[in-house]
């Protein structure tokens, strides 16, 4: 996947990536990282979250881990080598627009 | 609580979603709810979003292929798909035509009719009425009210602001003719308690009051009587002869609170400050209405309201106290003063359509089940030949779907038509009547239950009752098909429930029926073919500046006489009476009448005030009111010291003992002496199913004041249409400023006398027609299906000996033992059901047992002759065709 073929992220989706490239998470988990990374600006509820990983397993961006004697009803998710490309295009991308936009952010400050 | 709400949603997402994340959505919302159990926000976040999930899950599982590649394929493709199964589903349902139609139908009938009703429902009784905190005001019931009463009221400190108007006739002239309005005196707080807002200029302000010659016109007057013309602001218009500056128009969008001023009000003016009714307490003219205070509860409310009543009692109890009883001061919500009288028939109204609506289901699931068992065969065919089952689903859905949208759509139309002809047919005194239409909540109504209806009670017990019925589709060779016992069973049953519901409307239909008919019959005790009645305003001249002296009854009778003697000149007319109030001229609401307690002499008099009527001395020849005993008064006779009267029969045995023995008795009115020259028989002055009460008619001589009404009756028998024309003519000849008078002919009053019970009785006729007819179309319907799938063993039993005859009676006695069953279950369901209409009834005992039998008896024709047909069919099976068939 090249950079072109990745349009802007959602908010969401860009956050649950960042989330799990930190390490494996599960539903519970995810919903709390992004809830205290977006300084409670995105707010998770279960379906959206879960359909939302359905859609990225699918995809192929997130893989499920095996955590050996962990509960076995909970599913752990993990960032795949695709979601990471994924994810630093999009950080690329959105460094390279701030970038285009920070000198005049600072012009008006002045 | 939470949790098991969200796991039934769970169980609402497609299969292979569920079963993926289900658990585990599930243990993360509990998760989250640990965390913190006191946030509401996370559960009302999972509720909230949960429905949006689940559209787009089912989207996904029934529309896309299940392929990740899919996401990125452009979107044309998918709605290729579904154009695809829409053409499909056309096709297919083009195939069963008579099966597409009479679904559409019976949607569109009972879509249509519960969808009118419910629009009248809708704006008469769920939408809140358009005033600011509109359920917080309060109305002071109880009669109306003088304005030193209202005074005591405003002590009141739960209730923050207070509004009161009383409506009258007055006639306006701007221009031309002088016109008959409605005007309405209201306070200064009127206009802000009801949110009113003006279109042009301004409305009433609390200085207008001091100098009380300005109006504020309706938005409606404004445009029928001054076309609209911004420039009428600031003119001087003239209301009973008296210039009136316009100073407003009140915005389109503002409805007149009925139960304070009535409907159609035409202009709007503030109180006359000089005016009697400002100080006397015996002016019970005001309706009054008032806003709580943010804080205040209706209890508080009416606790200071009857302290109110309970004090102004202590000071004043010969007013206040009535029969040893304190006059209590109840206070009622707006909305249920304004509706509360209506309540009840319009929710009758839609429990009789929700039954036809019933009806019209069991229908469609009937027809449903047939087609479910031929759509199985196809479905098992093409699963067999590699269809997924959520395509098959799909397919159906939309194919249901599609049915669902066109009975919907000519249930919409069945509904403009329904409430343009409810609004024709509707009786007078419908509050809220002008807000009735067709709009959008209706519309979505339509649509909603339309969908609902085939999709519950069409393609849910199909799908389940077809996959049940057959355990493999495909081995059955289609015409010796046969449904399960459970399926049989279930079609049964359908039957079964469709006559008892019929017969539960047929009953009600037929007890309405019933009470209207008697109602028809009832001896009014007075004429009325041939007469007419002409309300007129006669202006009191005596306010007019210009005419200062000329207050007088005698005046007042003068002018009356001058307009008799004209209108009697009339070529064909044989009698001309006039009166304060004439009979059936109160039907369909209003404020009837003078009341008051004659002192009988020597009697122990009656101890409730009762009907004045004063009238001229030819009203009883004019409406050959009939005396039991004693005659009326001559004309002309202004005894001294004591005035002619006639009172009731009833009133002349209550106080005398017998009719004979009242003539020539003596009573004072006010301060009037009285004698008694006849005793008249019983009217129904105030319409058939009211009670005749105990009325006095004295001379309108004998009036103690010259009230500004009045009512003309003249007795003609020519019915063409230039009557009208003289009569008015006539009037104009000696009171050349009165308004267009209008002419009621009482025939016409006794019409919209019974208006009310014609009404519901067409209408639940009407509902019980279509429902009869669904209920044949739905035996002989069922029959029929039963026929064909047991052709092969009628065939067999004919091949072996049985008479046709003996076939038929099977059939045939089938079909009338279901009926039977409905009918005895339905005699259940109308017997609780007659309760509902009880208080509806007049002249019918509720639960009248000949009627029950009546519409028992209807039905079982009904089931009969549906059952003859498939009886019919079934005796002229051809044994060696339908065996050669296999």
């Amino acid at each position: 996947m090249t950079n072109s073929a990745v349009t802007a992220l959602a908010p969401r989706d860009l956050l649950i990536l960042a989330v799990l490239a930190d390490g494996p998470s599960h539903g519970y988990g995810i919903i709390k990282s992004v809830e205290e990374r977006s300084g409670h600006d995105v707010l998770l509820d279960p379906a959206n979250l879960y359909r939302c990983l359905r859609r990225m397993s699918a995809d192929g961006w997130i893989g499920e881990v095996e955590v050996p004697g962990a509960d076995e009803r909970r599913r752990t998710y993990r960032i795949s080598h695709k979601g990471r490309t994924i994810l630093q295009a999009e950080v690329h991308r959105l460094e390279s627009l701030l970038r285009s936009i920070n000198p005049s952010l600072a012009g008006q400050k002045r | 609580m939470i949790l098991g709400l969200y796991r039934a949603l769970i169980r609402l997402l497609p299969r292979h979603v569920r079963e993926r994340d289900g658990e585990e959505m599930l243990a993360t919302l509990a998760e989250q709810i640990a965390a913190v159990p006191r946030q509401a926000g996370v559960r009302r976040r999972a509720l909230i979003a949960f429905p949006w999930v689940l559209a787009l899950e089912w989207r996904d599982a029934l529309f896309a292929k299940h392929d990740p590649a899919e996401q990125f394929l452009p979107r044309g493709s998918r709605m290729e798909a579904i154009v695809r199964m829409i053409r499909q589903g056309a096709r297919g349902l083009a195939r069963t035509p008579a099966f597409s139609l009479s679904v559409i139908l019976l949607l569109g009938a009972g879509v249509g009719s519960a969808s009118a009703i419910f629009a009248v429902v809708d704006h008469v009784l769920l939408r809140p009425l358009p005033y600011p905190d509109a359920d917080r005001i309060i109305r002071v019931e109880n009669g109306s009210h003088s304005v030193p009463a209202i005074r005591d009221l405003q002590a009141m400190r739960s209730i923050g602001l207070w509004g009161a108007g009383a409506s009258e006739n007055a006639h306006l002239t701007a221009t031309g003719d002088p016109l008959r309005v409605r005007q309405a005196i209201v306070t200064d707080g009127f206009f802000p308690l009801f949110g009113a807002q003006a279109e042009v200029g301004r409305l009433l302000q609390s200085a207008d009051s001091q100098v009380p010659n300005t109006a504020v016109l309706s938005y409606g007057t404004w445009m029928r009587v001054f076309g609209g013309d911004r420039k009428i602001v600031g003119q001087t218009i003239h209301i009973n002869d008296l210039p009136v500056l316009v100073v407003g128009v009140l915005s389109n969008s503002f409805e007149a609170p009925e139960a304070l001023v009535g409907e159609n009000v035409d202009l709007w003016r503030p109180l006359d400050p000089a005016a009697d009714y400002m100080t006397n307490r015996s002016y019970w003219k005001f309706e009054l209405a008032g806003r709580l205070r943010p804080g205040a509860t209706l209890t508080q409310a009416r606790l200071e309201a009857s302290s109110v009543a309970k004090s102004r009692a202590a000071l004043d109890p010969k007013r206040y106290i009535d029969n040893g009883k304190v006059l209590d001061l109840p206070l009622k919500t707006m909305r249920e003063a304004t509706t509360g009288s209506v309540e009840r028939p319009l929710q009758l109204l839609l429990g009789a359509v929700g039954l036809l609506l019933l009806v019209a289901c069991v229908n469609v699931t009937h027809l449903f089940l047939a087609w479910g068992v031929g759509r199985n065969r196809e479905m098992a065919l093409r699963r067999a030949l590699g269809a997924r089952t959520r395509s098959l689903v799909a397919q159906l859905l939309i194919e249901s779907g599609m049915l669902g949208v066109a009975g919907a759509t000519l249930g919409a139309l069945i509904a403009y038509a329904g409430v343009h002809a409810f609004l024709t047919l509707m009786p007078a005194g419908i509050p809220r009547a002008a807000t009735i239409a067709v709009d959008a909540p209706v519309l979505f109504f339509a649509a909603g239950i339309g969908m609902f209806t085939v999709l519950l009670f069409g393609l849910l017990p199909a799908l389940r009752l077809a996959g049940r019925s057959s355990g493999n589709s495909l081995r059955g060779s289609g015409r010796t098909h046969s449904e399960g016992r459970g399926a049989h069973r279930f079609r049964n049953a359908l039957v079964v429930g469709e006559v008892a519901l019929s017969l539960v409307l047929v009953a009600q239909a037929g007890w309405l029926l019933r009470s209207f008919i008697r109602m028809s019959q009832v001896d009014l005790g007075f004429r009325t073919t041939g007469v007419v009645e002409v309300p007129m305003d006669i202006p009191a001249r005596q306010v007019t500046p210009a005419n200062p002296g000329a207050a007088s009854v005698a005046e007042w009778n003068r002018r009356l006489e001058a307009i008799r003697e004209s209108v009697g000149q009339i070529r064909g007319v044989d009698g001309v009476a006039f009166g304060l109030s004439m009979p059936l001229e109160w039907v369909g609401g209003g404020k009837c009448c003078w009341s008051s307690l004659p002192q009988f002499a020597g009697k122990q008099s009656p101890e409730r005030p009762m009907a004045v009527h004063p009238v001229s001395d030819d009203f009883f020849t004019l409406f050959d009111i009939r005396f039991a005993a004693g005659e009326s008064w001559p004309r002309g006779t202004l005894a001294s010291n004591s005035n002619p009267a006639v009172i009731s029969e009833q009133l002349a045995t209550q106080v005398f003992g017998s009719a004979s023995a009242a003539v020539g008795g003596l009573f004072v009115l006010g301060k009037t002496n009285f004698r008694i020259v006849g005793v008249a028989k019983e009217t129904k002055y105030y319409g058939a199913d009211q009670a005749s009460g105990t009325p006095v008619y004295i001379p309108t001589s004998a009036l103690p004041f010259a009230p500004d009404n009045v009512t003309l009756a003249v007795g003609t028998e020519r019915a063409d249409n230039a009557i009208g024309s003289d009569i008015r003519t006539a009037i104009w000849r000696t009171e050349p400023s009165l308004p267009i008078p209008v002419i009621n002919p009482v025939v016409e009053l006794s019409r919209r006398d019974s208006a009310n019970r014609r009404f519901e009785a067409v209408l639940f006729g009407t509902f019980s027609v279509v429902a009869l007819l669904l209920v044949g179309g739905g035996v002989a319907g069922t029959l029929l299906y039963m026929v064909r799938l047991q052709k092969r063993s009628l065939g067999i039993r004919l091949a072996l000996g049985a008479t046709p005859q003996g076939i038929a009676r099977g059939v045939l006695s089938n079909g009338l033992g279901l009926a039977g069953l409905g009918v005895l279950l339905g005699t259940v369901g109308a017997w609780f059901a007659g309760r509902l209409i009880e208080s509806r009834l007049y002249g019918v005992e509720a639960r009248d047992i000949r009627t029950l039998g009546l519409a028992v008896a209807v039905l079982m024709l009904v089931a009969f002759v549906a059952s003859w047909i498939p009886a019919r069919r079934a005796a002229i099976t051809d044994p060696i065709e339908s065996l050669r068939a296999e």
